[in-house]
């Protein structure tokens, strides 16, 4: 599709725009190697059009509960006991992340359909130095979680 | 006036964020209603006098264009403005339906200024009715 600067930089303009716009969170570049969290949640949408791939994102379960806690108003307490909540805040970061991300292309977006995104498990220790170690992949630290993004 | 709005979207969670980021708006508002797919939007209009539908396009069980379309389509519907709230890119879906009768589009990620921009013409026009 791209070179993979390219899907760099697209991935982190939407995502710091999606993070700041959507919850208000500041995600900042990673000082060093970034280290795994402990546990994640696996994020992945598939696009179709003049170009089709997956766009996939992990993140720590805090991340998903401050994006809950700052989308909604609600205390971290509150936010901590609604797993739900923040599994379904994180598939709407996903969505919204790929419809910025696809506005970033030569067409506009225009062409472009996008899946419903899936989340699950994410097998931190099998698969997270592969994860990050995908060309074009970038690692943000919003708020201290970190969030991990590719485009394949 | 205080206007009832309906918001439309299969994720609880955007729905209350929308329903957040309207009172953020300062839009006086009678009721905020809620639907998670088109149809049960169309229920929710047939029993409630709703003044605006915003309303995503990617929805099971009826997406936001056929209810957007079924809505407009209907004398007794027809004039209730429905605006998109969407993270879909596909501009010339956008247009389609601009062209079709979607009174605004408004791109997620969005700010309560933008909702409030998007929305505040359209509210006054329902004033006025």
């Amino acid at each position: 599709m791209f070179d993979a600067s390219t899907i760099q930089e697209q991935l982190t303009i939407a995502l710091v725009e999606t993070l700041e716009t959507m919850a208000f969170l500041s995600p900042m570049p990673v000082d060093g190697e970034p280290a795994a969290p402990e546990r994640a949640m696996l994020v992945r949408i598939c696009f179709s059009g003049p170009t089709s791939g997956r766009i996939d994102l992990v993140a720590a379960p805090a991340v998903g509960q401050a994006l809950a806690t700052n989308m909604l108003g609600l205390s971290t307490d509150e936010a901590c006991a609604m797993e739900d909540v923040a599994r379904d805040a994180l598939k709407e970061l996903m969505n919204v992340l790929c419809g910025a991300v696809l506005r970033q292309t030569p067409s506009g977006g225009a062409g472009y359909e996008m899946q419903i995104p899936d989340a699950s498990a994410f097998d931190v220790q099998g698969h997270w130095a592969t994860f990050i170690a995908t060309p074009g992949a970038v690692v943000l630290d919003a708020d201290g979680s970190t969030i991990a993004v590719r485009m394949t | 006036m205080a206007y009832t709005i309906l918001i439309v979207d299969d994720s609880a969670t955007t729905r209350a964020f929308i329903k957040r980021t309207l009172k953020l708006t300062g839009i006086p508002t009678d009721a905020v209603l809620e639907a998670g797919d088109g149809k049960a939007a169309l229920d929710v209009v047939a029993k409630n006098k709703v003044d605006l539908v915003l309303a995503d396009l990617h929805m099971p069980i009826m997406n936001g264009i056929e209810m957007t379309r079924q809505l407009l389509a209907d004398e007794k519907t027809k004039a209730i403005p429905v605006v998109v709230v969407s993270a879909d890119p596909n501009t010339d879906r956008l247009e389609q339906l601009k062209s079709e009768g979607v009174r605004g589009i408004v791109r997620k990620p969005f700010t309560p200024e933008a909702l409030k921009s998007a929305l505040s013409g359209l509210l006054a026009e329902v004033a006025h009715v």
